[in-house]
């Protein structure tokens, strides 16, 4: 909540402790409680089964190879990345959908070891500006102790490196 | 005088409090061992007694793709499909936890990429034991030495029986045989096993 009134964790060029680490596309960023190497943008039409809101919309796709660090299964994947410089997204937020590319299950659990390649759309209007690149932000967890319930948890969830990836033009296709 | 005395006596009973209150904060600290589930251990074919429902593994197979509703689902590791009979002791359930745990004690917990019968959703009706099959993705490398977790709760197992059931070990030759196989399994359908 407190992050609220200055933009969210979406707008957070910066890290609590200074300018964040800029990595390319391909390149890993490694910690907890996932290492994920962002793999490229694409901009599509919306088309099944991904289904916006108003079918004239399109979709800012970012693609990233996510692997489970922590010593078991996640399903909280919906919080590793955030994209920024996109007008016009209809959650400016969270990704609208979260699947993987083999099979397109959604807000899959993803289990330690093992890589998926997954994508992250967010619906964008259609009168909003075509994209060109955006900003993803890769956020990670720290595994600590609850203040509340005193059991181990990942928490804390901060950003840690940020990667401009060009978004390629795929509607019509 | 007396009133001294009661306030020394209140001093006391506070220091007590508190001291009594920091025993049982370091006593506790580890909240994660101290309410921790109520394992209950089998191994194939023996069944395990938790509080509310018992559990028998009765086989694992394995494979590269699985099929569901028509569709086919690969797996950069390897799928482990887990026989399994349960029977609900004295009221409905269902079995809202399943997981492997790994020899390096990590946890895989049952796919969602394909329907699972037998978890969260399928209600087990006191004694009338079932016979189903529950998919998990796991890596080639860990698939050599595992168990079964099944519990009652989805989200938060302390507290309250869990029961584990362990596997045969599986040599890398069975395990790289499933996963190469381009041929798809399919889970079989749960049955009653009366």
């Amino acid at each position: 909540m407190a992050v609220i009134p200055f933009g969210g964790w979406s707008a957070a060029a910066d890290g609590p402790t200074g300018p964040l680490p800029r990595l390319a596309v391909d390149e890993v960023s490694e910690g907890g409680p996932w290492r994920i190497t962002v793999t490229g943008g694409r901009l599509l039409d919306d088309q099944p089964p991904l289904r916006a809101t108003d079918p004239n919309n399109r979709w800012v796709i970012i693609l990233a190879t996510v692997e489970v660090t922590a010593d078991a299964s996640r399903g909280d994947i919906a919080d590793a990345l955030r994209i920024s410089g996109v007008e016009g997204l209809v959650s400016a937020d969270a990704p609208d959908t979260v699947a993987l590319v083999s099979d397109f299950t959604v807000y899959p659990s993803l289990h330690p070891g093992l890589p998926e390649s997954v994508l992250f759309a967010w619906e964008q209007s259609a009168t909003a500006p075509v994209p060109t690149e955006v900003d993803v932000t890769i956020f990670g967890k720290t595994l600590r102790r609850d203040s509340l319930t005193g059991s181990q948890q990942w928490l804390d969830r901060a950003p840690r490196a940020v990667v401009r990836v060009p978004i390629i033009d795929r509607r019509g296709q | 005088m007396g009133r001294i005395a009661y306030g020394l006596a209140a001093v006391v009973v506070l220091l007590g409090t508190v001291s009594l209150g920091m025993w049982l904060k370091a006593y506790a600290d580890d909240v994660d061992a101290a309410q921790r589930p109520f394992v209950v251990e089998a191994d194939v074919g023996q069944p395990a007694r938790g509080r509310t429902f018992v559990a028998t593994a009765l086989g694992v197979r394995g494979a590269g793709v699985l099929r569901d509703s028509g569709l086919d689902h690969p797996t950069n590791g390897v799928w482990l499909i887990v026989k399994v009979r349960l029977l609900a002791l004295d009221e409905p359930l269902d079995i809202g936890y399943a997981a492997l745990r790994d020899s390096a004690g990590r946890v895989y917990v049952a796919s969602n990429r394909i329907n699972q019968p037998l978890v969260r959703g399928r209600i087990l009706q006191p004694n009338l034991p079932v016979v189903g099959e529950i998919a998990f993705e796991v890596p080639r490398e860990a698939a050599g030495s595992l168990a079964v977790e099944l519990a009652e709760k989805s989200f938060d197992q302390r507290m309250d029986s869990l029961v584990r059931l362990r596997l045969e070990p599986l040599s890398p030759d069975v395990v790289h045989g499933w996963a190469d196989d381009p041929e798809p399994a399919t889970l079989m359908a749960t049955e009653l096993a009366v």
